[in-house]
Formats: structure tokens, sequence, C-alpha cells
């Protein structure tokens, strides 16, 4: 049995996110609400924006799915905050085109996404990790 | 509402079978003219089951509820077939379509035995269980049905015994009613005996759960449903194969099932219908095999079970189907059974073991599907960790998303075992949640 690519996957950032999220909890009274939702596998969050103008004040989000989707929902929601619609759609991009690539992608990745890496070892799960990311490029 | 899964233990839900005797792979099979004379022989028929990963970890295929390896036999039937025959069937009078046909009609042969049809014409020949199902609804059922009609399904159908049935109910202004289940995952007979009234004009059940291994107790059913004047639909994909069935003894309307979850190939699979109803109901699609005459003004339909196989169908599965039986029968359905039985009782008692592990489904019968919650670990991430483990399981919602939501449940991990696997594959799971259990704590 491997470990090793296992224990990139499921790394204490990736785990600490899915345990302890980042802005966890259902906001109804929130300017924009999205849904992402993967009809394959269930996965269904809700992401909670206060915006200010044109910029994102304040994001949360809420809902159900793996360690991965979680995790990369919860980096989302903390990086979503300060920027403006078209700067968070821009990133959102730049995210999924630095996951897919990977170095290749002339994007600049933050720290932040450096664990999500490792999915693409696991290609059944990089769908986890795309879900908010897509959500908020394609809809918001 | 949802309710946490389970919601109270019923008394009636199964206690833990304590293992009994150890499988007994080398026990001779009293096969008298076949090349398999043990469960290791049979076993030695799956190529597949040598299959390693990239990691060359051996996999450990435990996803036989949603399909089952084949034995060489079918794959040689498969290669045979494209490799010395390959005519179209009915229409030609060469020696290839001869053959061709010949076989295929005595695969259908094959099935009318297996099932203890009364008529070969009995058996038709579809692409899977759902087209089985489509094809009642959309024939039988599209004639049947009036605004008001109740059909009765349960809450634990696979989508494909759900779907046609809800779209016909809007279609036709008719009631769809649902049969609920009890705490430990058996249909609630009182609702059950309750719902079934002669208002009910079908009842299309599954005779085992492919999400919690339920068997249900589908031959007193049909006998209730039969006295209120109710036909049925039997849903046997999980089943033909692993159990005997008996259409005539079980006296259900239609039976499906597929090929493909009975070490069969994929693209095949059959409908069973009383003749007297497949005389009565309308073709589903047409086109060539199905006619006696056409003319442009009208048509004259073939007689079952060609008038509902239209087109060429898939030949060489269908005659690949019948070298499945041919194994089956090689292997024998009692030690099928009885593997089958023993490890889902070791698989049950093992990882019941493993502390915050919650099995889902414990009904008194079940076949050998094993659902299961890990703590709050999301299946899928099981799923990911049990196959670095080398042990393929499913993750999800197994195509049965009400009954999810009944339970209360995103979805579960399944380990589905075949007769072909071994007290070691079941090992190795535990292993492998053991594994995911630390990585999560
Ligand atoms: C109980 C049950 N019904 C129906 C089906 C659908 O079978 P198929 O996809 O072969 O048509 C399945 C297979 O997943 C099943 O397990």
């Amino acid at each position: 049995m491997d470990q090793e690519e296992l224990n990139k996957l499921y790394d204490d950032s990736i785990l600490q996110e899915n345990r302890q999220p980042y802005h966890y909890g259902k906001m109804p009274d929130a300017d924009l609400t999205l849904e992402a939702y993967n009809p394959i596998c269930g996965d269904q969050f809700k992401l909670f924006l206060y915006t200010d103008e044109d910029s994102i004040k304040t994001a949360y989000f809420h809902g159900y799915g793996c360690a991965v989707s979680k995790a990369s929902t919860s980096v989302l929601t903390r990086e979503l905050e300060g920027c403006t619609i078209e700067e968070a759609k821009a990133k959102c991009r730049d995210f999924l085109n630095w996951l897919s690539e990977g170095e290749g992608a002339k994007v600049n990745a933050p720290n932040s996404w450096e664990s999500f890496a490792a999915v693409r070892d696991f290609p059944g799960r990089l769908s986890c990790a795309q879900l908010a990311w897509e959500t908020i490029a394609k809809e918001l | 509402m949802l309710h946490r899964y389970p919601p109270q233990h019923g008394s009636q839900c199964t206690n833990l079978i304590s293992i009994g005797k150890r499988l007994n792979f080398t026990q001779q099979l009293k096969n008298d003219n076949s090349e398999i004379q043990s469960i290791v022989d049979a076993r030695s028929q799956f190529p597949n089951l040598n299959r390693q990963d990239h990691r060359d970890n051996r996999i450990i295929y435990l996803d036989n509820a949603a399909t089952t390896h084949k034995p060489q036999l079918v794959i040689d039937s498969l290669v045979n077939h494209f490799s010395n025959q390959n005519a179209n069937i009915h229409r030609g009078i060469h020696t290839l379509a001869i053959e061709a046909t010949s076989h295929y009609e005595e695969s259908r042969r094959k099935v009318q035995q297996f099932i203890n049809a009364r008529e070969e014409s009995e058996v038709i020949f579809t692409s899977g269980t759902t087209a089985g199902v489509n094809l009642v609804a959309q024939t039988f059922a599209q004639q049947q049905i009036r605004p008001g009609d109740e059909i009765l399904i349960s809450i634990l159908e696979h989508h494909s015994n759900l779907l046609p049935w809800q779209q016909l109910a809007a279609q036709k202004g008719a009631k769809l009613k649902v049969i609920p289940i009890t705490a430990c995952g058996e249909l609630d007979m009182p609702s059950l005996e309750r719902m079934l009234t002669s208002r009910v004009k079908i009842l299309a059940l599954t005779h085992i759960s492919n999400s919690l291994g339920t068997i249900n107790p589908i031959r007193d059913i049909i006998k209730m449903a039969r006295s209120q004047g109710t036909y049925v639909l039997i849903d046997a994909a999980q089943s033909v194969g692993s159990y005997p069935i008996d259409v005539q003894d079980l006296d259900c309307d239609f039976l499906v099932f597929s090929g493909h979850k009975m070490y069969g190939p994929t693209g095949i699979g059959v409908l069973y219908g009383k003749a007297e109803l497949l005389q009565a109901m309308p073709p589903w699609q047409f086109g060539g095999e199905m006619i006696r005459s056409v003319q442009i003004e009208k048509t004259v339909f073939a007689a079952p079970p060609h008038k509902f196989e239209a087109g060429t169908p898939p030949i060489a599965q269908a005659i690949a189907l019948g070298a499945a039986i041919d194994f089956i029968g090689q292997v024998g359905l009692e030690h099928i059974q009885a593997q089958n039985q023993a490890l889902l009782a070791y698989g049950t008692e093992l990882l019941a073991e493993i502390p915050g592990l919650q099995l889902v489904g414990k009904a008194r019968h079940k076949s050998a599907i094993i659902s299961f919650m890990l703590e709050d670990i999301h299946p899928h991430d099981l799923a990911t960790i049990l196959n670095q483990a080398g042990v393929a399981v499913r993750a999800g919602h197994h195509c049965t998303q009400p009954l999810m939501e009944s339970l209360g449940l995103p979805g579960t991990v399944r380990a589905s075992m075949a007769f072909y696997n071994t007290y070691e594959d079941i090992d190795q799971l535990k292993q492998g949640l053991l594994l995911a259990k630390k990585i999560f704590t």
C-alpha cells in the first residue's frame, strides 16, 4: 500500500480546512447566494456573498461534500473576500488552470493552493477541488 | 424530515451472524462433467481477478453489485462469435447466419430453463434491466394505467425502477406510491399491506436492494398482489445469478435483469413476461426483425419474443449470456449462494469490529452487500483511500437518491462481494478502513 500519495492528498492543511472550515455557516440574508453542486457525487455547497458596490466584503459557505471539496471551498471562501467580482472570477479561472495544467500554467499560485496539487494524482478527485471555483468562474 | 440513520434499532434487525465454519475453497463441487471442481478452480476462470493497479497492488474487486467480472467461458464466447460466426440473425440462409441464429436462440432456451419460464417466447432479450422496465412501463402499463390509478414501488428502488414509473404516473395522472422501510432496512410490511389495495394496478419491486442488500420476501408479496388483481414486475438485477429464480413458482407477471451482473457481458439483459400478457402488449420499438408483414399502409407484427426485439440485437452478448449461464451451472448456484452468505457473515462481523463504523442496512435476509459509514468521513474520501489500498468499492448514492434521503445520508460506501472473493479480500478492506481512520484522526 502506497501511503505517500495519500499523505499528500490528505495533508495537514486540507485536513485542517476540512475539520475547521473558514466562515462555515448559513447566511440567509447574503446579497448573493450561489450553489455549487456536483450531481455525480452529490457534493453540494452554498456560497453566501456580502457585496459592497461590486466588491465582495465577506463570504461564507455551507453544505456537504468530501474533505477535498470542503477544504477547497473553504480556501476559496477566504480568498474571495476583498476581491471585486471580476477579480474573483479571474482568480477562479487561474486556480482551475493551475490545477489542470500544473506548473505549466502561467499563474502565480499562492501557498494556500499548494496542497491541492496532489489531486492531479487522483484523476477521479479533480472535480472535488474544482467544484466551488468553477461555480464562481461560471456563475458569478 | 430527514432523520439520522438508524433512528432506532428494531428488535427484528439482524444480529451479527457468527461465522460458523470457514469457507472451504477447495471443497469438491461434485461436478462430473466440468473442469471446475472447486471454488479455487472457479476463481481461476476470472482473468481480471489478477489485475494489478499502477502500484502493483492486486486489485481487490468489491464492486460486484455494479457489475461482476467475466469468466473465460464468457470471454471466449464473445471472441468466438466475432472470430468464427459474425453474421446477422434470422434473415440469412447462409451457413454463418444459420449458426449465429441457432446460437442466439439456444441462449434464449438457456435463459428460459435458468429462470424456469414456461415458454421460450416469454424470454425477451433487452439491453439490460433499465430497458426491461422501460419496455413494460411504455407498453403494458401505458395501456393499463388510467387517471387516478396507483403504481406502487418501494423506497429501495434503483432509479431505473423508479423513473419510468414516475414519468408514466405524471403522464397518466396516476399516483406513484412508495412503500417505506423499517430502521433495519426491510420493507415495512404493515405499510405494504395497507398500501396494496385493488387501486394499485402495478407493483414494481426490487428483489434485492442494490444499496442495502435487503432481500425482499417477493414470493409472499406477489401472492398478496395477486389477491388484489395487481400486476407485478420484479427487478431481479441483483439476484439472478446469485440466487435461484423460478418465475413460475414466483408467479410474477414480469421480471427483469442484466447480463453484466451475472458474469455475462454488458449490453444484454432479459425481460421475462407471461405469454398471455406479452401477446396482448403493443410493441415498444419499431423496425426490422419484429414484423410478420409490412405494407406502406399497415404492418402485422411478429409474435413474442420477436415483436419486442426490433433491429439487430446484441447477438454476441446474447450468446455470451448463455455462456454465463453455463458457467453458473458448472459452479453450481447453491455453491455461489453459500459462498456469498459466508462472505457476508465474515464481512459483517469483521467490519463491525471497527470503532465508529456504522452498517447501513441490517435486514435479516441480505445478499452479499455491505453498506456503511465510517465516523464522519465522507464516502468518497473513504473510497479514495481504499482504492489506494487496492480495494475497489463504490461510494455515493448508488442510484438510489430517495433511499439515501430517507435515511438522512448523502451516500454510503458499498462493498459488494461475489462468490470469487475471499476472506483475505475482506481483511484488506478492513486494513484500508483502519488506514482511513488513522489519516482522518
Ligand atoms: C437493483 C438494480 N436495478 C436496476 C439496475 C440497472 O441495471 P442496468 O444499468 O444494467 O440496466 C441495477 C444496476 O445497477 C440494480 O442494481
